[in-house]
């Protein structure tokens, strides 16, 4: 019996007269794949800064483990085992990728001012602890061999990897990926998915904003399509893609008759 | 086997003869003059050096660093004069007021971000110089506040003390200080603390993504050099022994701030290297009618366009141009 | 009541040089997206130069404040040319540390070659009001009204130009107006030069009064970014309000509380402003 993960109840989300997210509700449960699909404008990153707390909710509630987290900061909120990507590959440009994944783990060490500065074992301890993950994922996304490349001078497909395995180090129970497979060729896809199945399988729970849809209806075990920031439906990728509301969303009203 | 090597690694090495040189020149430099240019360049290279944690490794425009030298300078000028507190509480004191200030300040100004924060800490610094230069009474405003006595001397078993009345002594002390200093912040630099204020530094979104707190890296790292600010600040006031407002002014910020980009901002050696070569520079100009911070205005635009990381950031660009290894 | 008066005249006119410096900031912010620290340093030149051409020329003084203007304009275009252009890509925290550069150039080079003195002009319009009381003199009367001149100008170009439509363009999306053809290089030499040129005539128009040192930049640029931090960056009728009120608010709080505070003052509103809306007044976000 899958558990309700994360929650979302009620949310809206307002900018000034615009209302980018109106009254939204749906679950992600736990170990599975959902993905958020909709045309552009429809609110999905917006929907992704609300739960992560970038953006404060107009009204609403978001709970994830039970827990209730709407409004908390990012960094708390990823402390709490939420981590995400961004739509526009976000990486530390100028470090390498180890660096950018050692730091990654940061959050679940206690990096305090007086045993740094005495340079205690456990200081020492902690320091290891987060080399040792940041190569374990190192191998994971299979960036191994440019350990010491500088993130700026990666391919845009490895910059996703790259990406994708810092928010793992987070050790995240929830992992929110934005347009995993944006800007990427044809090929490279395939092996994006690889990668976000392999993800699943440490029983990481997923959920992606797609637009292409191969990755937006092949691997997802649950599929919500976004329109003007409601929920059109939700379902099974199959049940979803025959639904008349949603053609009629991407393609008109023409195309749904 | 390798921490052997890591111990007797090159830089090491170079660092270790340095500070034993450093250590021997009172031996045979008894000329005044040259021990006080050294001493000059170890308090500032103290303050740039602490500037550097939080502009140089956490990346935020801290313009009011100067008013928190001289926060802690006329703390402890204050207390020692005044309330005849002795120079060696008066320091502990005087750095303990002047990071609580820095706190109250910090709280509000770290909340606004790049040229608000620039500006904010700026006018924050002008203020501080307009109030110790207007309070008369308690600072002796633009008179300024004079006969502060050098360190009280330090009691050591068998009846002996040690003095600070010679030159030599207060060398010692003003370069145990710096050295203390670089020592700690190294060792934060180098740590998991330091690669959280770089990670604020390098996208402060991507860090509070990565579950760090943006506003609590800032507050501390903001804290660390103010702390040893008020430091450097307290062994100028024990040294020189007169202090005017001028010395908590905009110009000592952006003095330092020069210091820091010429030798290579967020490097540890840079700012040490700035600000010895442009205080010596400086004070061997200092009778001869050249137009210094003309020169300096010169040397920082042509800085900013074409070397952008200053002296160490040119050697790190030729290090990795001939294959030499990124990362840390 | 006479005194309150002459207090809120005095600082009218402070308003007038205030709300130019700042509108010449804000309109050099709108396109650089950085402020220009340097501004005051150029202001403060375009005060030497219309006193070096009043005092060595023999010019009249409005002819020589039109000259420094020009002169001021087309240092401005150099500068951005030279300094602020091969930075436009990189942080901020570069275009700033080059304006510190810049700062130091312009103030110590005058502070060199013209001397730290207090320069004073020669007596110019000596006439004086007295109404109800009050002290005015013409000088200042012609302050605000060339302010007033000024300003009606520069919106009358702004709105009425095709110059002026490209330069809101501009600052409003940079790479929109690229895509519609808009040479940004032309546009960014133009906005600068009127910048600075805003900046001359103020100096220009307060000198007589205030008198020229190096330094007299200093305080200015510092007090026109409190303007823009409250009216809004970029904004020009929050620069020109703002300036007002700065002026304002210095001259009352001049007259009825202390002078040498009153810096504080300013700055003390704008920490405050700071520390509970972090964005400026009017920021965005």
């Amino acid at each position: 019996m899958s558990e309700k993960l994360l929650e979302v109840k009620g949310i809206c989300k307002d900018f000034g007269g615009l209302r980018a997210i109106d009254d939204l509700d749906f679950h992600i449960r736990e170990g599975e794949i959902f993905s958020i699909i909709g045309p552009n404008g429809s609110g999905k990153t917006t929907l992704f800064n609300v739960i992560t707390g970038f953006f404060p909710a107009t009204r609403g509630s978001v709970i994830f483990k039970g827990e209730d987290i709407t409004n908390l900061k990012p960094f708390t909120i990823a402390q709490k085992g939420i981590a995400r990507t961004f739509q526009l590959t976000t990486v530390f440009t100028r470090d390498t990728v180890l660096d950018n994944l050692i730091i990654g783990h940061r959050l679940r060490i206690r990096a305090g001012l007086v045993g740094t500065i005495l340079g205690t074992r456990s200081k020492q301890k902690e320091e290891r602890r987060c080399r040792e993950k940041a190569e374990e994922i190192l191998e994971f996304i299979e960036l191994t061999r440019q350990k010491n490349t500088i993130a700026s001078n990666l391919t845009q497909e490895a910059q996703k990897r790259l990406s994708i395995g810092m928010a793992l180090a987070t050790n995240p129970q929830l992992l929110l990926l934005d347009e995993p497979t944006g800007g990427v060729n044809f090929k490279e896809i395939s092996s994006l998915i690889s990668l976000i199945e392999k993800i699943k399988e440490k029983n990481v729970t997923i959920c992606l904003i797609e637009h292409k849809m191969k990755v937006a209806m092949d691997i997802p075990d649950r599929t919500m399509v976004l329109n003007y920031g409601r929920k059109i439906t939700e379902g099974s990728p199959k049940e979803v893609s025959q639904d008349k509301r949603v053609i009629e969303a991407y393609l008109g009203k023409s195309y749904a008759a | 086997m390798e921490t052997a090597a890591k111990l007797f690694s090159t830089r090491n090495l170079i660092v270790l003869l340095l500070i034993i040189f450093a250590f021997t020149i009172p031996f045979y430099v008894t000329s005044r003059f040259i021990l006080h240019i050294l001493i000059m360049c170890c308090i500032w290279a103290m303050a740039a050096t602490s500037m550097n944690l939080i502009m140089g490794y956490t990346g935020q425009v801290n313009l009011a660093h100067g008013a928190f030298f001289g926060i802690g300078a006329y703390s402890a000028g204050l207390l020692i004069l005044k309330l005849e507190i002795n120079f060696w509480p008066a320091l502990i004191l005087a750095c303990a007021i002047t990071v609580f200030l820095g706190f109250l300040i910090g709280l509000p100004a770290l909340r606004t971000r790049g040229s608000y924060f620039a500006i904010g800490t700026m006018c924050f610094n002008v203020i501080v110089t307009v109030i110790i230069d207007s309070w008369e009474d308690l600072t002796g405003g633009a008179r300024g506040l004079l006969g502060i006595p050098r360190p009280a001397p330090i009691p050591l078993p068998f009846g002996k003390e040690i003095t600070f009345t010679s030159m030599a002594a207060n060398y010692y002390l003003i370069l145990i200080s710096l050295l203390l200093s670089i020592l700690i912040i190294y060792r934060i630099v180098h740590s998991m603390l330091g690669r959280t204020f770089m990670a604020i530094r390098g996208n402060e979104e991507l860090a509070e993504s990565l579950g760090m707190s943006a506003m609590r890296a800032k507050l501390l790292s903001f804290l660390i050099s103010t702390f040893f600010a008020a430091w450097a600040g307290v062994l100028y006031a024990g040294y020189i022994g007169f202090l005017s407002p001028e010395i908590s002014d905009y110009h000592v910020t952006f003095e330092l701030l020069i210091f820091c980009l010429i030798g290579g901002l967020g490097t540890m050696a840079g700012p040490l290297i700035g600000a010895f070569i442009l205080t010596i520079i400086s004070e061997l100009l200092h009778g001869i009618a050249v137009p210094r911070l003309v020169a300096y205005g010169f040397v920082l635009v042509i800085i900013m366009i074409f070397l952008r990381g200053g002296i160490i950031g040119g050697v790190r660009m030729l290090w990795l141009s001939i294959g030499g290894r990124g990362g840390r | 009541m006479a005194l309150f008066i002459q207090q809120v005249l005095n600082g009218i006119m402070l308003g007038s040089v205030y709300s130019l410096v700042a509108l010449g900031l804000t309109l050099e912010y709108g396109i650089l997206h950085i402020p220009n620290f340097a501004h005051g340093a150029l202001y403060m030149f375009g005060a030497y130069l219309t006193f070096l051409i009043v005092t060595s020329l023999g010019f009249n003084f409005w002819l020589a404040m039109v000259m420094a203007m020009i002169a001021l304009a087309l240092i401005g275009v150099v500068v951005e040319r030279l300094v602020y252009r091969p930075l436009m890509l990189e942080s901020p925290l570069s275009s700033f540390i080059a304006a510190i550069g810049l700062i130091f150039i312009f103030v110590d080079g005058a502070l060199n070659i013209f001397g730290p003195d207090f320069k004073r002009f020669p007596p110019m319009h000596t006439l004086v009001f007295q109404v109800m009381g009050i002290t005015i003199t013409f000088q200042r009367i012609l302050i605000i009204a060339v302010t007033v001149i000024l300003i009606v100008l520069l919106h009358l170009f702004i709105k009425k130009t095709t110059m002026g439509a490209t330069i809101e363009a501009t600052a409003q999306d940079r790479e929109g107006a690229q895509l519609m053809g808009i040479n940004i290089k032309r546009v960014r030499m133009i906005v600068f030069a009127l910048g600075t040129a805003l900046a001359a005539a103020a100096a220009a128009l307060i000198a007589p009064i205030h008198l020229v040192h190096p330094g007299m930049g200093g305080p200015v640029i510092l007090k026109a970014f409190v303007i823009l931090i409250l009216g809004g960056m970029g904004s020009i009728p929050g620069a020109i309000i703002g300036g007002f009120i700065m002026g304002l608010v210095e001259s009352l709080s001049g007259g009825y509380i202390s002078t040498s505070y009153n810096e504080v003052f300013a700055f003390g509103v704008l920490v405050t402003v700071l520390a509970i809306r972090p964005t400026g007044l009017f920021g965005a976000k």
